[in-house]
């Protein structure tokens, strides 16, 4: 229980620290309000991906209890949220010593602070995956192969429920002179007309053509 | 890992687990679940023993439909030694059926399609194919030669629809998430959730193929033609899957 407590409140801490560091590239406003987002996201995908997690796993090999998978994915959280947090003080930095961009034709150093930002996301979450594996493996006595399956299960369970989770609780951070943007923006469509992350990924891969564009403007 | 030939049965073969049970746990001397225990029986000097399923463990099944998910998904040699054996199959494939049934419910009850009313749609999709497609299922399978009476045969083919529905099961918190966060207007979690479906489908019928394949003495009866011809009924379970879940209005 101790151990359980201590991972979370280590996880919120780190995700809250790097989520203000990322969010101050737009305001202060947008970093206060990812203290509270970034926590938020990680524990909303962890708890509706609980179970799938556990069947998953159980699919795949059965030496893993159900308590031994919630462990084991808070502390994969655990671990890129501590990453993350560790280049916090960088990304800060970056953040505030970022040209801002004016307009929409203007943008700044926002393109490559939110380059950067990718790639310490993919680099974190890279070394946590593999990090993992190994643990799983070692700890509990699974064979790699099944230690590498468990881990990419898990991450692609992570990756659909999380989009649609970081879609709704978007924006975490963006350029400064955007105004009065809420909260959340929730279920309201994106530029493109996107109502969700699928579509969104989905509008990146087969961007929306001409007349679906005026349609998306008109219904917005 | 001894020769498999010298093994007298039922025996585990390599599915790829190497290593002990964590240490941790055995150093402490803490109770294990059910769930928790290894499919495989150790003693020194012995080939590895697997048991069929107790009826203490079945019956604790239905008290405790968690362990179902332990049991049917962590443990397929088990599984395929109880079919072998003929172990308690009636109870077996009760609670294969009533698993399947249950672990769907959720799924229906908060899923994109019909609301709370449609609770009862994702158990019949599953199971009811299933059944429409059995008696198929095991003329071929006793035509083509294979001994398995009409039990055993029913206990495997109810190996799908409860994994599906475990998967279902899993899936529920995602797809609720996904239609709670998307505008009402939209199609995709219609379209997720079709996906979700057919995800639960496909690794019911690979967990029903592994517990199969797991006997090496039964794979040595396969032949080409049955191969053909279960690739047939596999085919014929989709379609019946995807028509079924068009009546019930899941696809719209």
């Amino acid at each position: 229980m101790l151990a359980a407590t201590k991972l979370i409140v280590v996880t919120i801490i780190c995700s809250a620290v790097y989520g203000f560091a990322v969010g101050s590239v737009h305001s202060n406003l947008y970093a206060v309000r990812n203290l509270i987002k970034f926590p938020m996201l990680i524990f909303i995908t962890c708890g509706i991906c609980s179970i799938c997690y556990y069947v998953f796993s159980k699919f795949i090999t059965w030496k893993l209890s159900f308590v031994d998978v919630q462990f084991l994915a808070l502390k994969t959280f655990r671990d890129i949220s501590l990453l993350l947090s560790s280049l916090a003080p960088a990304c800060f930095f970056l953040a505030l010593t970022t040209v801002k961009p004016t307009d929409g034709a203007h943008m700044g150093g926002y393109p490559l602070f939110l380059g950067m930002n990718v790639a310490f996301i993919a680099v974190c979450g890279s070394v946590t995956l593999v990090y993992r594996t190994l643990a799983l493996i070692k700890g509990h006595g699974v064979s790699v192969r099944k230690g590498i399956a468990v881990i990419l299960a898990w991450l692609l369970i992570s990756l659909f429920a999380g989009g649609q989770c970081a879609w709704y609780l978007r924006p975490f951070y963006g350029v400064a002179f955007l105004k009065g943007i809420p909260f959340a923006m929730g279920k309201q469509p994106h530029v493109t007309g996107a109502t969700n992350f699928y579509e969104g990924v989905w509008h990146i891969i087969s961007p929306p053509g001409k007349n679906g564009a005026e349609e998306d403007t008109t219904h917005r | 890992m001894p020769d498999r030939e010298n093994v007298e049965r039922p025996h585990l073969p390599n599915d790829g687990d190497s290593g002990e049970p964590k240490p941790r746990a055995r150093a402490s001397g803490r109770l294990r679940s059910p769930g928790r225990r290894s499919p495989v029986r150790r003693e020194p000097g012995k080939p590895e023993i697997i048991t069929p399923f107790s009826i203490a463990e079945i019956a604790r099944g239905f008290v405790f439909p968690f362990f179902a998910i332990e049991w049917f998904l962590g443990s397929k040699e088990r599984l395929s030694v109880s079919v072998n054996y003929r172990k308690h199959l009636l109870l077996l494939s009760l609670l294969l059926l009533l698993s399947g049934l249950l672990f769907a419910l959720p799924y229906g009850f908060i899923g994109p399609v019909g609301g709370v009313k449609s609770f009862w749609k994702i158990s019949t999709l599953f199971t009811g194919s299933l059944l429409i497609c059995f008696p198929c299922f095991y003329v071929f399978w006793t035509y083509l030669g294979f001994k398995l009476n009409l039990k055993q045969g029913l206990t495997m083919a109810l190996i799908i629809p409860c994994v599906a529905g475990m998967f279902t099961f899993g899936f529920a918190p995602i797809i609720w998430f996904i239609d709670f966060t998307t505008c009402e207007k939209s199609g995709t979690p219609v379209q997720i959730s079709f996906f979700f479906l057919l995800v639960s489908l496909t690794l019911g019928i690979v967990h029903m193929g592994r517990c199969f394949v797991w006997d090496r003495k039964k794979m040595s009866e396969v032949t080409d033609l049955f191969a053909l011809l279960w690739a047939f009924w596999l085919l014929l379970l989709v379609f019946i899957n995807y028509r079924m879940a068009k009546i019930l209005g899941l696809l719209c």
